[in-house]
């Protein structure tokens, strides 16, 4: 029975770091850049949620509608305002280009997460589950109906975004953009628009994973800083060309990290991303999923 | 040959008098007095990650200064504040410290959220003999001897360890503890001190199990703690991981007394958890007399809200307040011929001095800084925060 515990937190978590590394993917496939940003989504779209629920009294499942949208609209107006306007310089060289588009990412970290604890640094906050049942039984097996929820939506997600890319003509043009933006220009896709949708997009993704996560972690303008990492290691283990990959890579990680801090160690537990990522980059850099890249020279 | 003696030594209390030296002249004083003015430098994590930490117990000392001002000053002078964020880093704090004392010119020093932060103002404090009252930092090793400088009013960090071990040496039943708690320098600090202080007790210590201080998740721990099968926990985490291991430690039925080491707060620490339940086996040795809405701490609060209505009545709003109330005491003992040596040997001299909100009398002395060495044990009885006091009930 404790393996059935861990198991299904393992993969509660697992699910968090996947949805956290979907956004990460969704970025690097469409400009190649790690977005160091992502957490802050997580956190924004949280606190959204909280502001609408707790603060304005407005129901639940509206509240988690409304900082949706808002996530959506957060990750839009930081394309357009702090990464269009750097990735469009002509002045700077491509390599110059992704380097000042990273740094631009950090920036915005930094002043997202600053401007955040103005309001909310003076103290930690709490966001209403989704139930009010906190946890049910099936057998005696004791679940979180939050972990519960938090599983269901990720596997739904992933599904609906494969769908997504795969079906549509926004996710087909998104995938276009990404494997060749000069290409994409010639055939009339504005790939400025694609940009920008692509950020909504992996923000929403970010900041789903942070309406789930703040029942269970509290909310705190640092709340992004730890998911974040752990959504890249997911992303590496994965694989950044995968949706599905990510999402399995996250599964494995939190799988593994809880049982690894159960029958191991759990003060290993807080290294075991970046050793991920690391022992990840040094073997396999493409990740478990994810194919090499060839370029003709 | 007299008559020259005499002269010079008219013209050397003529010059004395001339440039201040002189008993009973305010030009005598050290920086940061005027006739009508003491300025006393604050420094704290007023923006940053440990914000929480800053201007709710800034403002917990300043209420104190406050009131003092406006009760017409202590002879003649009233307190003068410069405030300076330190972010809880040791460069910034130092920064801070030496823009306060070099360009603001205060009398001495008031701050410290972080223990990192402030050791190395520690350094500058001693060697420019600046008299420093210790904000809200606990670490023993700020206010360690020798220091002929550095006073603190609240309970030092590692103090709590025998406070602990103290209480569940008077549960029943209670033979095995094990430590559940972050590896950073404020939890470390405390736990050779608890190790030591249940030895003495003979309680076995099973050692510790560590937690993140960010922790999203504590069943691993939950987990392996209950395989030792100990018959008390101490808990020496931050609120954040505090609440996530009793949240854990209820879904998972690990049903033993938890005692909490000073990081958290019992109030602070049930209004995050949210739910009574994972609450039933928590206790927390606290700096305060009483929970925040209990009869000791009523002035304090009424003061709070007097001074700083917009501030939230929360635990850490008055982790400073016992170090202002004794600045205060000092600044009055020391008298109008204010300098920072008689400032500090007035300190030194305060015995026995109501802690204010803190539950412990402040007495201070030459060799010996720490002012306040004793807390009470909260815990949760039908359903409510209350004040045990330092033996199982």
């Amino acid at each position: 029975m404790e393996f059935a515990f861990l198991l299904s937190v393992g993969v509660s978590n697992g699910c968090l770091y996947g949805l956290v590394g979907l956004g990460l993917v969704l970025v690097y496939n469409a400009q190649g850049i790690p977005n160091f940003a992502h957490g802050e989504f997580f956190m924004a779209t949280a606190f959204a949620a909280y502001v609408a629920n707790v603060l304005l009294g407005i129901p639940y499942a509206l509240s988690v509608l409304i900082a949706i949208a808002f996530g959506g609209a957060l990750g839009v107006v930081v394309e357009f305002l702090a990464i269009r306007p750097i990735s469009t310089n002509r002045a700077l060289g491509r390599a110059s280009t992704e380097v000042a588009v990273v740094l631009s990412t950090v920036g915005l970290m930094i002043t997202i997460k600053g401007l955040a604890r103005i309001p909310w640094g003076d103290s930690v906050r709490k966001l209403p589950g989704a139930f009010s049942t906190d946890t049910i039984t099936i057998g005696s097996l004791i679940i979180s109906t939050q972990r519960l929820l938090i599983i269901v939506v990720a596997v739904a997600l992933t599904v609906c975004l494969s769908i997504f890319f795969a079906r549509t003509s926004l996710g087909k043009k998104m995938r276009a953009t990404s494997q060749n933006t000069t290409g994409a220009k010639l055939i009339g896709i504005n790939t400025g628009h694609i940009y920008s949708a692509t950020w909504g997009l992996a923000a929403i993704c970010g900041g789903i994973a942070g309406i789930l996560a703040a029942p269970i972690i509290f909310l705190h303008p640092d709340m992004g800083t730890r998911m974040l990492l752990k959504g890249f290691a997911a992303a590496c283990l994965g694989g950044f060309g995968s949706v599905s990959g990510v999402f399995v890579g996250g599964l494995l990680m939190g799988i593994v990290e809880i049982f690894f801090g159960r029958y191991l160690s759990t003060s290993m537990m807080d290294i075991f991303a970046p050793i991920i990522i690391i022992v990840v980059l040094l073997f396999r850099p493409q990740g478990l999923f994810g194919t090499r890249g060839a370029a003709r020279v | 040959m007299k008559s020259i003696l005499a002269s010079s030594g008219i013209a050397a209390l003529a010059l004395a008098a001339a440039i201040g030296l002189a008993p009973g002249s305010a030009l005598a004083a050290d920086p940061g007095i005027t006739d009508t003015t003491i300025k006393i430098g604050m420094m704290g994590s007023l923006t940053g990650p440990a914000a929480m930490w800053g201007w709710p117990t800034i403002n917990g000392a300043k209420m104190v200064y406050d009131k003092v001002n406006e009760e017409g000053g202590i002879n003649g002078r009233k307190i003068e504040v410069v405030v300076e964020d330190d972010q809880c880093q040791a460069p910034l704090a130092l920064a801070a410290a030496k823009k306060l004392l070099s360009r603001d010119e205060v009398f001495m020093l008031h701050g410290g959220s972080c223990s990192g932060a402030v050791l190395p103002v520690r350094e500058v404090a001693l060697k420019e003999k600046i008299p420093m009252m210790v904000l809200v930092a606990t670490a023993d090793e700020i206010v360690a001897q020798p220091n002929g400088y550095i006073f603190r009013a609240f309970l030092p960090g590692s103090y709590d360890g025998k406070i602990i071990a103290d209480f569940l040496a008077t549960a029943p039943n209670v033979k095995k503890v094990i430590a559940v708690g972050n590896t950073d320098a404020i939890a470390n600090v405390r736990y050779p001190v608890l190790e030591e202080s249940l030895k003495a007790r003979d309680l076995e210590y099973l050692g510790l199990e560590p937690i993140e201080v960010e922790a999203t998740d504590a069943t691993a721990q939950v987990l392996k703690v209950k395989s030792q099968n100990p018959d008390a926990i101490v808990l020496v985490a931050r609120p954040e991981a505090s609440a996530v291991f009793l949240k854990d430690a209820a879904k998972l039925g690990l049903d033993v007394p938890i005692v909490g080491a000073t990081v958290v707060d019992l109030q602070d620490l049930l209004d995050r958890v949210g739910d009574p339940k994972p609450m039933e086996h928590m206790h927390v040795v606290s700096f305060y007399k009483s929970p925040l809405d209990g009869e000791p701490m009523a002035p304090w609060v009424d003061m709070l809200k007097k001074y700083y209505p917009d501030d939230k009545v929360q635990a850490a709003a008055f982790y400073g307040t016992s170090g202002a109330l004794a600045v205060v005491e000092a600044l009055k003992r020391a008298g109008p011929d204010l300098t920072r040596e008689g400032f500090v040997k007035a300190m030194s001299d305060i015995k026995g001095l109501d802690g204010g909100p803190m539950a412990c009398t402040l007495n201070f002395a030459t060799d010996d800084h720490e002012g306040c060495k004793s807390g009470s044990v909260w815990g949760m009885r039908d359903g409510k925060v209350t004040a045990i006091g330092d033996s199982w009930k």
